[in-house]
């Protein structure tokens, strides 16, 4: 039966790049996929492209695929990418010009763009469509601040058609983090889209390559002390068949661990109810999902199955809210808690006396409660603990006018403080996150090639 | 019986979307499953977080694999860069939730 092997070599924008020269090096593989995009992703990303029109993408992909050009072409893989963001037609062109002048000139680059939702924000507002709050089922008109991204999540078949082209490198836009790895499946496999157990099994094998190394022995709770070699990990390679059965492995001379253990962390990684894990293609059911351990690093997964997809796309929407503002300092044995918490109390009542209004503020001891609150164990009489107040503040003067506040208590305040980094905080501007669901008839993917066929 | 925390009978990562976060927990060992199902509510979760979740929490089970999971709304004060808390992303929260004590048989070696 026809088998292809697809390697996770990126979870994140700011993951280890040195994974993807590995994932290709270390052994035969036919797709690697790379997930750049996290809810908060794309409102940095709009950002950047509000200073820069021609940003507005993960740019330092571009060097990144230019480095392994020549190391991609000799294994024959092909490279799967939502490091286009914002920008993703900028993003391939971006590609096919760094590919020439890597001497390279001929590489052919896909392109999945269109969920970007703001262009048409005005026509569906005109056509009546709300994007509601998905969780709270408030109106759009309801957002209190300017929206700034709006995307839909795409599926994989847009992917599967610029592969079916002859892209050999694609990037995308938003689409399903696990539609990265259907895409080639779909592509390889011919499976249709009413083929919802094969789409749903795709998924979830895409689903537990997306985060690379978490399902390889990376961030383990079940026993980080047996992971071997952290510092070369071997990031997770899916073998999937055309009957989608799936063994999950890494290549065998390098670090990390693949068990089901580690496995059955990253499948219950960021989903909901199981009996009905939504992607824009299908709606997966792994209630009655197994695994079994076949030693040697590698594990099979079975049980996996589909139900017909909703008529929606997920939209991922952000919008701007105030300035939050955080400062801090050491405090050190003896009663270094009470000296924290009064330190906190002469900063409240300091910014009361000056007249410094805020919305929201949070204190936070660390070595004391600071993460866990009232579920932490709260040691008695630490050695140090460092007082973090947070506020929210409605300009950025004022946070810092309380940043600057907090500097004064090393000669005006409690005792035995210090600082914990060189300077101050600087404020940062809220974004605030507005999932939704907009009808598929609304909008949908386009796709281009770019390079080579040109 | 003897009560141990939950770290010792299982493990578990957690993650969020939006202002929601959710702890997959996976049960050590498959006699241990039948423990947490009994003891490990959605309603002891919810005590548990106290002021750390607003929301509801409801439990998935996964029996083929021997694990839960466990969904918190509301629970990471605004999520993402909304919020003033230190773990904004509930990254933590599994190892969180491994705090909540479990009766077990004295001759668990646990």
């Amino acid at each position: 039966m026809k088998t292809i092997r697809i390697g996770g070599a990126l979870g994140y924008w700011g993951d280890r790049t040195d994974a993807l020269a590995d994932l290709l090096g270390g052994g035969p593989l036919d797709y690697v996929i790379m997930d750049y995009l996290a809810e908060i992703t794309m409102s940095i990303l709009q950002k950047q492209r509000q200073k820069d029109p021609r940003l507005g993408y993960a740019h330092d992909f571009v060097p990144l695929v230019k480095s392994v050009l020549p190391l991609l072409r000799r294994s024959g893989a092909r490279l799967i990418a939502d490091a286009g963001g914002l920008n993703p037609l900028g993003c391939a062109v971006a590609v096919v010009a760094a590919s020439g002048d890597a001497g390279q000139p001929d590489w052919r680059v896909g392109v999945v763009y269109g969920d970007d939702v703001m262009p048409h924000l005005d026509r569906l507002a005109r056509e009546g469509i709300d994007l509601r709050h998905f969780e709270t089922g408030a109106s759009q008109r309801e957002i209190p601040g300017p929206i700034v991204s709006a995307n839909a999540y795409f599926g994989a078949f847009p992917i599967a058609e610029v592969l079916g082209r002859g892209a050999e490198v694609v990037v995308t836009g938003r689409v399903n983090d696990a539609a990265l790895a259907l895409g080639p499946m779909i592509h390889e496999f011919g499976w249709r889209a009413d083929q919802c157990d094969l789409l749903a099994k795709g998924t979830m094998a895409g689903h537990l390559l997306e985060c690379g190394g978490q399902a390889s022995g990376g961030n383990f709770n079940g026993g980080w002390r047996e992971v071997p070699r952290l510092v070369d990990l071997g990031f997770p390679i899916g073998e999937v068949a055309e009957d989608g059965s799936l063994v999950v492995t890494k290549h065998p001379d390098q670090g990390g661990l693949v068990t089901p253990a580690v496995l059955k962390e990253q499948l219950l990684y960021e989903i909901g109810d199981p009996s009905a894990y939504i992607v824009a293609d299908v709606t997966c059911d792994i209630t009655e999902l197994e695994m079994e351990d076949l030693g040697n690093d590698r594990v099979r997964v079975r049980g996996v199955r589909g139900h017909p997809p909703t008529s929606s796309y997920k939209v991922s929407m952000s919008y701007e809210g105030g300035y939050q503002i955080s400062v801090g300092l050491v405090y050190t044995w003896p009663d270094c808690v009470a000296k924290a918490r009064a330190a906190a109390e002469l900063l409240l009542g300091r910014l009361k006396k000056l007249g410094l209004a805020y919305r929201d503020h949070r204190v936070s001891i660390f070595g004391y409660d600071a993460v866990h609150g009232d579920m932490s164990r709260r040691v008695e009489d630490p050695d140090e603990v460092y007082l973090r107040v947070s506020f929210l503040v409605d300009d950025a003067a004022t946070a810092d006018r309380i940043s600057r506040e907090m500097v004064t208590h090393i000669l005006c305040g409690v005792p035995t403080a210090c600082g914990l980094e060189p300077g101050r905080g600087s404020p940062h501007r809220q974004i605030v996150y507005w999932p939704s669901l907009v009808p598929k008839s609304a909008l949908g993917p386009a796709v281009a090639l770019k390079g080579g066929a040109e | 019986m003897k009560e141990v925390a939950l770290a010792r009978i299982a493990h578990g990562r957690s993650g969020d979307k939006g202002d929601t976060c959710n702890c997959g927990i996976i049960a050590r060992r498959p006699e241990y499953y039948p423990v947490i199902a009994a003891q490990v509510t959605a309603e002891r979760v919810k005590a548990h977080f106290g002021d750390f979740c607003q929301g509801a929490v409801r439990r998935y089970d996964l029996p083929k694999i021997h694990a839960f999971n466990f969904v918190l709304e509301h629970a990471l004060g605004g999520g993402g860069t909304a919020s003033l808390r230190i773990d904004t992303q509930g990254k933590t929260y599994a190892a969180a939730l491994m705090r909540v004590k479990v009766q077990v048989p004295d001759d668990w070696d646990v």
